[in-house]
């Protein structure tokens, strides 16, 4: 790993990154070092109508640099263009009392991973001359934001974002449901959970989302102490959302927990390909590099 | 089953331990807010089987462990029903004891009565012994049948460790794992003095619950003199069980006195001095008897005396000696004339024996001394004249306890050769008086200015034994226990019961008593030259009876010893001993067998913990 590569934020540790700054300074070093490492420039799109001048910079486009002013004036520009909205995004964004949980070895609990991780997202998208918008569930709708493309949106995405809430359960079926009211031409959903919930109250709104030729990605975000159990806990579990107890032995349950854990995995991992979504998983303890990958990944494809 | 050391068994409530934990374990009182229960509910219904059942079995495994390893330690024996032992030997205890009579029965009889019946109960197939406590060994049924029919008590305690550990042995060396050892014994304190060595073999006990009845014995019995003109003195000790304990004194069929001693308030033990009239001439047995109580053969002792007429003294050996024979005369120990005349006179002096023969008084009457000793046969010689203050050894018993005398002036005396005699006394490392038949020898004059002893007050009762054993040509009357050893005199050549029915031969130095008491003499051929009065041992007439604690002891203490006091129960412990197997081996490799279980389980839930941490779907 070359120096470069530690300094910059997307791949650096969550814990440490999210002790730096607010959400939007954060989710702006988070996408900057993220298209550093793409090498293209952030600063503008590349739509049809010309829009002005600027100089260049290393990692824009060769085709854009204009040669006559470059001749005439030996200085090097590139054209910029009034881009155009390439598509919609609605970031669905888990805010049940569940993603507020960290285990005890990490240091930021799911929520705070998933609205950086949101943050970053919806700033990058928005670079990209995307129309973002944002739903905040929980046992209902708590937020909706619709989407907009201009950049002074993402103000208002990240004020949202830190909205209180800590409902009992993660109704993603409104969710979804909401998502579909906002986005009416084909575009992408982001759906942002710890997916504590069964997999068939999903099914219909995705099944709904993608027959309205919506792209959807779900990253699932797990905790490190969710993915294995701690062998030396000897306790009763309690569910903060239903209250339900489970009295276990680590030590005794942890090879059975793992693999029920593995196999939830598996099962979701199916249900959105099954379904035509992508899925991601997402550890809190992994930088935000990763998962932003994803998502640009499907944004791209989106696009075609 | 029945068990060695069943205090050990109560380690088995340390089974509850694992039953505790278990139970606490289950009960998890720690509260953890965790979101994903959803996925533990699921492992719970995929494991919760196998965790129940390892859990379940572990516990099991526990608590078979600590409970076998209780057992062990508690030494189980394995009963196969009602076999016999293939190898038995009884040791009956036949001590004197034994005699005591309990409800108007011998506790010997009782005794006797157990071990016929064990006897009974074994089978003829199997190797039998029988010890007394003694020490004698029958071997079979029959003999042992034998024994029974006409065991008698012995006159002391015995040797019953000796015969345990012979019984021990004997079967240990069978080679037969279902050997017992039957001790009967009524559990006299005296009878077991001392512990017995450990051994491997675990003894069965019978000792009936019989109170020891009051017991009265003679302790001491002495004549005072020895020769009695027919009077003496009769010194009697006894053990008293009452205030008053009646007592008859005999010789023969002739009673010569009927009393009671008086003892005093707290006292168990009264002395009494009885004079007594001699009956008949020559060595008497005087018999003493008390009232039958407990043991009866210590009511009972006998003690040598001679009746005869006093003894005529010619004296010739100064003022001192003349002094003493005339008190002598006025009590009537002695006479001026008789039968019989024994002189006390320098030796050049005496013409005849017997005599108390003095030396010279000076160095000068040394020669015709010797020459005078010479002519009488006697095969001593007086020494050249020492002088000096020097102290005699060796009169000790002689003079009743009286041994500070010292001497001034002194003629050695020189054996000859073929010489015989009982050097009595000795004066550093020379003879200074010296005993043979019919002579006495003294080294010193009986002058205060040669020796002391004419001037103590014990010389008088002394000069009188010693003209009366040199008048009757025996050596003085002596106590033994039986068995203890006895010195026979100069020149006895056999020692025989009064009666003439025993006779046993002297070949020179000590040899034991005669084990029954009585009186015996030491023969010089024809010739009588001494006495012997065989008493009963000392320990057992004090009726004391070893706790169940003490006895068990003896013996290594219960691990080693089962006490029985019922007769039936010991019947029955011995039959059972013989098909008796130690199990604490097989059940200690059982323990060991569920330890490494215990382990395996163990190591095997955890060994798939671990793989189920380092899954692949962990690390993805």
């Amino acid at each position: 790993m070359s120096l470069a590569q530690q300094t910059r934020p997307d791949l650096i540790d969550p814990a440490v990154l999210t002790a730096l700054g607010g959400l939007e300074v954060r989710a702006r070093w988070l996408v900057d070092g993220f298209l550093t490492g793409l090498h293209r420039s952030p600063r503008k799109g590349f739509s049809v109508e010309f829009a002005e001048h600027r100089p260049y910079q290393p990692g824009d486009d060769l085709r854009y640099i204009d040669w006559k002013i470059a001749a005439r004036t030996e200085r090097w520009v590139v054209k910029q263009f009034e881009e155009e909205t390439n598509l919609r995004a609605v970031i669905l964004l888990d805010v049940s009392r569940s993603m507020q949980w960290k285990s005890a070895g990490a240091k930021i609990t799911k929520q705070v991973y998933a609205e950086q991780l949101a943050a970053a997202l919806a700033l990058l998208l928005l670079k990209q001359r995307d129309a973002v918008g944002l739903v905040r569930f929980d046992d209902q709708i708590r937020t909706v934001v619709p989407p907009r493309a201009r950049p002074a949106h993402f103000q208002r995405l990240a004020a949202a974002m830190q909205e209180p809430s800590a409902g009992r359960d993660s109704r993603l079926d409104l969710a979804l449901q909401q998502a579909s009211h906002l986005i009416r031409r084909p575009g992408i959903v982001i759906i942002i959970s710890d997916l504590l919930i069964d997999g068939e109250m999903a099914t219909p709104g995705l099944r709904a989302l993608r027959a309205a030729g919506h792209d959807v990605l779900a990253m699932h975000i797990m905790d490190p102490g969710e993915r294995s159990l701690d062998a030396a806990t000897d306790a009763r579990f309690i569910d903060s959302e239903t209250g339900v107890e489970v009295a276990a032995s680590g030590r005794e349950i942890r090879a059975a927990y793992d693999a029920a854990v593995e196999q939830a995995i598996t099962a979701w991992q199916a249900l959105f390909v099954e379904q035509g979504a992508r899925y991601a998983l997402c550890d809190t303890s992994a930088p935000f590099g990763m998962p932003l990958h994803r998502a640009f990944a499907a944004r791209d494809s989106v696009r075609g | 089953m029945a068990f060695l050391a069943p205090l050990w068994l109560s380690l088995a409530v340390l089974a509850a331990v694992p039953v505790l934990l278990h139970l606490l374990r289950r009960n998890i009182s720690a509260r953890v807010e965790f979101p994903a229960v959803r996925y533990l509910q699921s492992a719970e219904r995929e494991s919760s089987r196998d965790v129940r059942a390892k859990n379940l079995w572990l516990l099991l495994l526990r608590i078979l462990i600590i409970i076998l390893l209780a057992v062990a330690a508690a030494r189980p024996m394995w009963t196969r029903g009602e076999g016999t032992p293939r190898a038995l030997a009884i040791v009956l205890d036949n001590s004197l004891s034994t005699t005591a009579l309990v409800g108007g029965t011998p506790v010997l009889e009782r005794l006797t009565a157990a071990a016929r019946e064990l006897r009974a109960a074994s089978g003829s197939a199997e190797r039998l012994w029988l010890i007394t406590a003694d020490g004698t060994l029958y071997t079979g049924p029959d003999a042992i049948d034998a024994a029974l029919s006409r065991v008698i008590a012995l006159p002391g305690a015995g040797q019953l460790d000796a015969a345990v550990r012979s019984a021990v042995a004997l079967t240990q060396s069978s080679g037969s794992d279902g050997g017992a050892v039957a001790i009967i014994t009524d559990g006299q304190r005296t009878s077991w003095p001392s512990d017995i060595p450990a051994t491997s073999a675990r003894v069965r006990v019978f000792v009936p619950s019989l109170l020891p009845p009051p017991n009265g014995a003679i302790l001491s019995a002495v004549a005072q003199p020895q020769w009695w003109t027919p009077r003496g003195t009769l010194e009697l000790t006894v053990q008293a069980v009452r205030d008053s304990t009646a007592y008859r004194i005999a010789i023969g069929d002739n009673t010569l006195a009927r009393g009671v001693i008086i003892r005093n308030a707290g006292d168990s033990v009264a002395t009494a001095r009885i004079p007594l009239v001699g009956a008949g001439t020559g060595w008497q047995a005087l018999e003493i008897s008390l009232e039958p109580s407990g043991v009866g053969a210590d009511d009972h002792a006998i003690v040598p005396i001679v009746v005869g007429s006093a003894p005529a003294v010619r004296e010739l050996a100064g003022e001192f000696a003349a002094a003493a024979v005339s008190a002598l005369r006025e009590s009537g120990r002695v006479r001026t004339s008789g039968e019989v005349t024994v002189s006390i006179a320098p030796a050049a002096a005496i013409a005849a024996l017997p005599a108390l023969i003095l030396p010279p008084s000076d160095a000068g009457g040394l020669a015709a001394a010797n020459a005078s000793l010479a002519r009488l046969g006697i095969p001593w010689r007086f020494a050249a004249e020492q002088r000096g203050a020097q102290v005699v050894r060796g009169l000790h018993d002689e003079l009743r306890g009286d041994s500070a005398i010292r001497v001034m002036q002194w003629f050695p005396l020189v054996a000859q050769s073929g010489a015989i005699g009982d050097t009595i006394a000795a004066v550093g490392s020379s003879v200074w008086m010296v005993r043979g038949p019919k002579w006495l020898l003294v080294g010193s004059p009986l002058h205060p200015a040669s020796t002391t002893l004419p001037v103590r007050a014990t010389f008088v009762p002394w000069l009188a034994d010693a003209l009366s054993n040199l008048a009757s040509g025996t050596t003085a009357a002596v106590h033994a226990t039986a068995g203890d050893p006895i010195t026979p005199p100069a020149g006895a050549t056999a020692l025989r019961s009064a009666d003439g029915t025993v006779r046993r031969s002297v070949s020179g130095g000590a040899m034991p008593a005669p084990a029954d008491p009585g009186l015996y003499f030491w023969m010089r051929g024809a010739d009588i030259a001494g006495a012997v009065g065989v008493r009963l041992d000392d320990g057992e007439p004090q009726l004391a009876r070893a706790t169940g604690a003490e006895l068990t002891s003896r013996f290594g203490g219960p691990d080693r010893a089962e006490l029985n006091a019922d007769a039936a129960a010991f019947l029955r412990s011995v039959r059972q001993s013989g098909a008796s197997q130690p199990m604490a081996a097989p059940l200690l490799l059982l323990a060991l067998l569920a330890v490494l279980a215990e382990a395996w389980l163990s190591g095997r839930f955890r060994t798939r913990a671990a793989a189920g941490a380092d899954s692949p779907a962990r690390t993805a």
